[in-house]
């Protein structure tokens, strides 16, 4: 067995390692969903009904983070599973079917972004001052509240903040995938979390949590 | 700090998906676009079955008809009797014969054009006497027919090189004068 690097994963800033044999780098991942996926091409409506099934939640929340409006992460949502199904008989099997998914969901709602307004306004690359350390847990906060102050961000810092604190991409990519400097992106990023930090933690002062 | 609460997010990641998607409302826009496709598929499959059998109509009326021509070029005065079959070659070697005479004989113009005009026409006569021949067999009226082609089309290109001849006295004459 010898260790092999898989740059092409998201690593949440930390360089992820997987123990595989070398050929199955070159192997394409087989797909727990393969049978489905076969019948979802034919055209078999109930296959692709649970295979919506099984990625529905996940994707909708992704949407309602990307882009949060209900009716718009709904209809979001439709056009990614629509182009997926479309487009599934040119799927390689290089990458899992979800991740494949979630890389259509977010294009999906970059584009819609992009279509609305320009909203990544960059933060002329100063230093966004970090909130001083003090000494609570966050241990009470819950994912629902987590999830809500994401929504509540400002478009620009949520989208970077989804796409690199919880979809694991590197701020030069968010950089090329939004048409921004990396130092924005990182900058938007660093208000990102501030903001949400600020949210979460004066509830927890508050006593709302 | 900051890196303590990005951690603790990182960590609820999987626990972030709280909202509940309306999965029949969506799955139903889902469906009705999915038919579009399949629809457009079908309709696409359709246009594509009525223009391959256009095709292979065309191509078929084109071997037939090609084949109707070839049997009709095959088909000549030999093939009812030896003497019809002498006379018709005599015919036809005459005719090309006259028609060397006309290209040596230098006619040009609107004597040649209206030669060929004739001979055409004569052609298309002659091909419609072919075709009556080989539809309602070696009638007296049609063998005549025929063979009146061949004598037009001598008489047509005699009377061309006369006209070349005479063009050419006068000419003369005039240069003479």
């Amino acid at each position: 067995m010898a260790k092999v690097f898989l740059p092409s994963v998201p690593t949440f800033g930390k360089t992820v390692v997987f123990l595989l044999n070398k050929t199955d780098l070159t192997a394409n991942i087989p797909d727990i969903n393969q049978e489905l996926i076969g019948l979802c091409i034919r055209g078999d409506r109930v296959a692709q009904y649970r295979l919506y099934k099984q990625y529905s939640r996940t994707m909708y929340n992704l949407c309602m983070r990307m882009v949060p409006d209900k009716s718009e992460a709904e209809d979001l949502l439709q056009e990614a599973f629509v182009k997926m199904f479309r487009e599934l008989p040119s799927f390689r099997g290089q990458s899992t079917l979800g991740a494949w998914l979630r890389r259509i969901v977010i294009n999906q709602c970059l584009n819609h972004i992009r279509k609305k307004r320009p909203v990544f306004v960059a933060l002329d690359d100063r230093e966004v001052p970090e909130i001083p350390d003090q000494d609570f847990s966050f241990n009470d906060i819950s994912a629902d509240e987590i999830h809500q102050a994401i929504m509540r961000l400002p478009e620009g810092a949520r989208v970077v903040c989804v796409l690199h604190l919880l979809e694991g991409y590197r701020h030069a990519d968010i950089a090329g995938m939004l048409g921004i400097s990396e130092s924005t992106s990182k900058s938007q990023y660093r208000r990102a979390v501030n903001l949400l930090q600020e949210c979460l933690t004066k509830k927890m002062y508050a006593g709302q949590i | 700090m900051q890196d303590r609460f990005e951690e603790y997010i990182k960590t609820r990641h999987q626990m972030l998906d709280v909202d509940p998607p309306d999965d029949e409302k969506i799955w139903k826009g889902i469906s009705v676009e999915l038919g579009k496709t399949n629809r457009l598929r079908i309709s696409l499959l359709r246009a594509a079955a009525v223009i391959l059998l256009m095709i292979s109509s065309g191509v078929a009326v084109t071997l037939i008809i090609n084949q109707r021509k070839a049997v009709k070029m095959n088909y000549s005065l030999q093939n009812i009797s030896k003497q019809l079959g002498e006379e018709e070659s005599f015919f036809r070697l005459t005719v090309m014969h006259k028609l060397e005479e006309v290209k040596k004989s230098g006619t040009k113009g609107g004597d040649y054009n209206e030669m060929m005009e004739q001979l055409e026409q004569i052609d298309r006569q002659y091909e419609t006497y072919m075709s009556d021949l080989q539809e309602l067999g070696n009638q007296p009226k049609i063998l005549k027919g025929i063979i009146r082609c061949y004598e037009m089309k001598i008489r047509v290109i005699e009377k061309t090189l006369n006209e070349t001849e005479k063009n050419k006295h006068y000419e003369n004459e005039k240069h003479i004068l």
